[in-house]
């Protein structure tokens, strides 16, 4: 016996209206899973910047480097590790080496450099 | 007979979709939770790393002669932990914000407060480097979430290389 015209419609209205439902509530959900956790944040961009600053400003005190060289070196500010690389080459005056600190957050996200000049005292020495 | 198979799957799919946005929402409203939660630590790690910035570049580049004494007091009015120089300069926190060379620096967010639980301390190293370890407490005024940071930071000592 085939269903009357108006229990159909009603059946299909009422499926219609709670499959949108669910849809709504669905796409909501992906909208949740779609944002990342966190935002960029600039001032990871700060610390990287200061802490190749920082870097240079201690090597240019200590005055441990004589030789053009390259090392690096790891420091670890509020649990987050940044990778250092220092590269000091000679320059056109024979004293002084220019010095390049690049500080890369650990997954490379962010970058500070610094550059400066170290005076190389034991070349006066020799000479 | 028709009109009773009808209805008993009008209801079975009535149950299933209700189900599902009961499931779905829940998870929805967790997830919801969990990045308020990462939301949150994140702006304490990001006024953390500003008041690291500060005291980093400091200490990272202070000399061991350099540095007179360690004072601290966090039962008075004014709690302060913070390193005297020779220079006369105070380098650490007093109070609700910190002081470094670069002067007095305040919390950017006021919505995060620095709590009186901070210490400055130097602590015995196997090698020649001598390091200071730093420790401070966050905490969101709204939501009362809190975090501490530590931070281990060598000093410029007599005759070492940071290259080891």
């Amino acid at each position: 016996m085939p269903q009357p015209f108006n229990q159909r419609f009603r059946f299909v209205k009422t499926f219609i209206i709670l499959t949108v439902i669910v849809a709504i509530t669905l796409i909501l959900f992906l909208a949740f899973l779609a944002n990342p956790p966190t935002t960029p944040d600039p001032t990871k961009q700060l610390v990287a910047v200061n802490l190749a600053t920082s870097y240079l400003h201690r090597l240019q005190a200590e005055q441990s480097i004589t030789e053009p060289t390259y090392f690096e070196d790891r420091l670890t500010i509020n649990d987050q590790l940044y990778k250092i690389e220092v590269m000091a080459v000679t320059t056109e005056h024979p004293y002084t080496l220019s010095i390049t600190v690049n500080v890369f957050s650990a997954d490379h996200e962010f970058k500070g450099a610094a550059e400066g000049y170290v005076e190389v005292r034991y070349a006066q020495n020799e000479i | 007979m028709w009109k009773s198979v009808m209805h008993k799957t009008k209801y079975k799919i009535f149950i299933t979709i209700i189900t599902f946005a009961l499931f779905f929402g829940a998870f929805g409203f967790s997830y919801a939770q969990y990045i308020q939660q990462k939301k949150i630590e994140n702006e304490l790690l990001k006024e953390a790393d500003f008041l690291m910035v500060h005291l980093f570049h400091d200490i990272f580049t202070l000399q061991q002669h350099e540095i007179v004494s360690v004072h601290a007091n966090l039962k008075s009015s004014i709690p302060y932990t913070h390193l005297e120089l020779t220079t006369g300069e105070k380098v650490g926190f007093i109070g609700e914000h910190i002081v470094s060379t670069f002067g007095k620096i305040h919390l950017e967010n006021t919505q995060i407060e620095l709590l009186p639980s901070y210490t400055i301390s130097e602590i015995p190293s196997t090698n020649d480097t001598v390091l200071y370890e730093i420790s401070f407490t966050l905490r969101h005024k709204k939501t009362n979430v809190t975090s501490t940071f530590n931070n281990k930071i060598p000093i410029i000592a007599p005759l070492t290389s940071m290259t080891n």
